[in-house]
């Protein structure tokens, strides 16, 4: 009954949200660089990237356009890997300048102590590196034997600082999936606060590799190893915002699945594209701030983020759970958008089948 | 996201006003450090506290003069604090 209460009085926030559409995360994809090549890279990311660094003045004037900021707004540099550019600590000071706040996303293999002090001093305030197992396995997923070192060496600076909105990501994978507990016992040695896992997409490079893809069974044990270990409270553990999961929902995570592309997220990609999340499919870009004014787009266009009745299409369409999912996170849909890529609650259903 | 201050500032010699390169500025305590520039300055953001002692130290031998060091102690700050300090050359 309190279940069901808090699910309709879900449904009607997140219409409010969506018509209000605040935006609070602006990703940019700085760069393209990248100094892995990780097997299951969705952006196909690589040391000789064809696109150069998007300079910094262009994001910027992009930027600027956005004339009222949320309390809680938040640049994202994301990339490629952001810590290749040489300015990294300019660009943070450049948009704390301007009133918001700046995070990064990483591998990590760059963080040291030096970069850390430098980031902090240029008021970064928050972080995410990505870690895929243990020591062979993250070297084997990041395709670079010295990178669980390094991963290793940043993520014990991360979690020394007490001002920083520090958390780990991990891609669940048919060969890490086992070590799962010893990474808990890991990051909670470390001191790490956050932990949020994913899983693989089949797009980019990972496509060709079924074995960075979880079967339904590895799926549902991903999902129960989340749900029993939040209850220990040793670590903020979560799913993170890919799916719905139907029967986990509240359980792998503090609230009802919301996709919140395009709704509170925002992204400028490296070409000047205007979209939402990065890992979205490139065809679902609105516009482009070298042709348009980024924050006038925002508030007139994203029709497709914000009316998501176009995704009852394909398994969708006679879905009973369609409501609470309308379509699963958006990067689920590619080409020309029939049907949605990765059905969590569908994977579920065939786990329990089982 | 843990708050922060902004703190921002010029470092001269008492003596002849001019701006002194290579001071360590650090707040004790914390492992952040920056040194000032070619014109004495410096700004770094650091994590919010009830008081921060701010401390300025001479660490490169005579490269650019040699100055004695020189804490101060703030209370109470918001969001930015400008710092003007003056080292006495030793």
């Amino acid at each position: 009954m309190f279940r069901e209460l808090r699910k309709k009085s879900f449904q009607r926030f997140k219409k409010i949200e969506t018509k209000i559409h605040e935006l609070n995360y602006l990703f940019w994809e700085c760069t393209t660089r990248c100094n892995m090549c990780c097997l299951h890279c969705g952006s196909d990311c690589s040391q000789n990237s064809s696109f150069n660094d998007m300079p910094l003045a262009d994001f910027i004037s992009a930027l600027d356009t956005i004339k009222s900021k949320s309390d809680n707004f938040t640049v994202v540099l994301t990339g490629g890997e952001p810590l290749l550019r040489k300015d990294i600590e300019l660009c943070g000071i450049e948009i704390r300048k301007r009133g918001a706040r700046w995070s990064l996303v990483t591998n990590g293999f760059l963080y040291d102590k030096q970069k850390h002090i430098s980031l902090l001093n240029a008021g970064l305030g928050a972080l995410t590196i990505s870690l895929d197992g243990l020591e062979e396995t993250h070297n084997w997923l990041r395709n670079n034997k010295n990178s669980f070192q390094k991963v290793d060496a940043a993520i014990c600076l991360a979690a020394s600082s007490s001002r920083l909105n520090f958390d780990v990501v991990t891609c669940v994978n048919g060969r890490n999936i086992l070590e799962l507990p010893s990474i808990f016992n890991y990051l909670v040695g470390k001191g790490v606060k956050a932990w949020r896992l994913f899983t693989i997409v089949p797009i980019g490079r990972a496509k060709n590799n079924p074995e960075l893809l979880l079967t339904d069974f590895q799926f549902k044990e991903l999902l129960d190893f989340i749900s029993l270990k939040r209850k220990l409270n040793s670590i903020d553990l979560k799913f993170s915002c890919e799916g719905y999961v139907g029967p986990y929902e509240l359980k792998v995570r503090d609230s009802f699945f919301f996709c919140r592309a395009g709704i509170n997220i925002g992204s400028i990609l490296i070409d000047g594209s205007i979209s939402a999340c990065p890992n979205i499919d490139r065809t679902f870009s609105q516009g482009n701030i070298y042709k348009d004014n980024f924050y006038e787009l925002w508030e007139s266009r994203f029709q497709l983020f914000r009316d998501r009745t176009w995704t009852k299409t394909g398994k969708c369409e006679r879905c009973s759970d369609y409501s609470l999912c309308q379509g699963n996170g958006l990067h689920n849909w590619h080409n020309n958008k029939k049907n949605v890529l990765i059905c969590h609650k569908e994977k579920i259903q065939k786990a329990l089948e089982c | 996201m843990g708050l922060d201050i902004f703190i921002v500032g010029q470092v001269k010699s008492e003596k002849t006003s001019k701006p002194v390169k290579g001071i360590k500025v650090s707040v004790e305590g914390k492992m952040q450090y920056q040194y000032t520039d070619e014109s004495g300055k410096f700004s770094f953001y650091t994590e919010t506290a009830s008081s921060y002692k701010i401390k300025f130290e001479d660490i490169d031998a005579d490269q650019n003069g040699i100055f004695a060091g020189k804490d101060t102690l703030l209370t109470n700050i918001d969001k930015t604090v400008y710092l003007d300090i003056a080292l006495e050359e030793k």
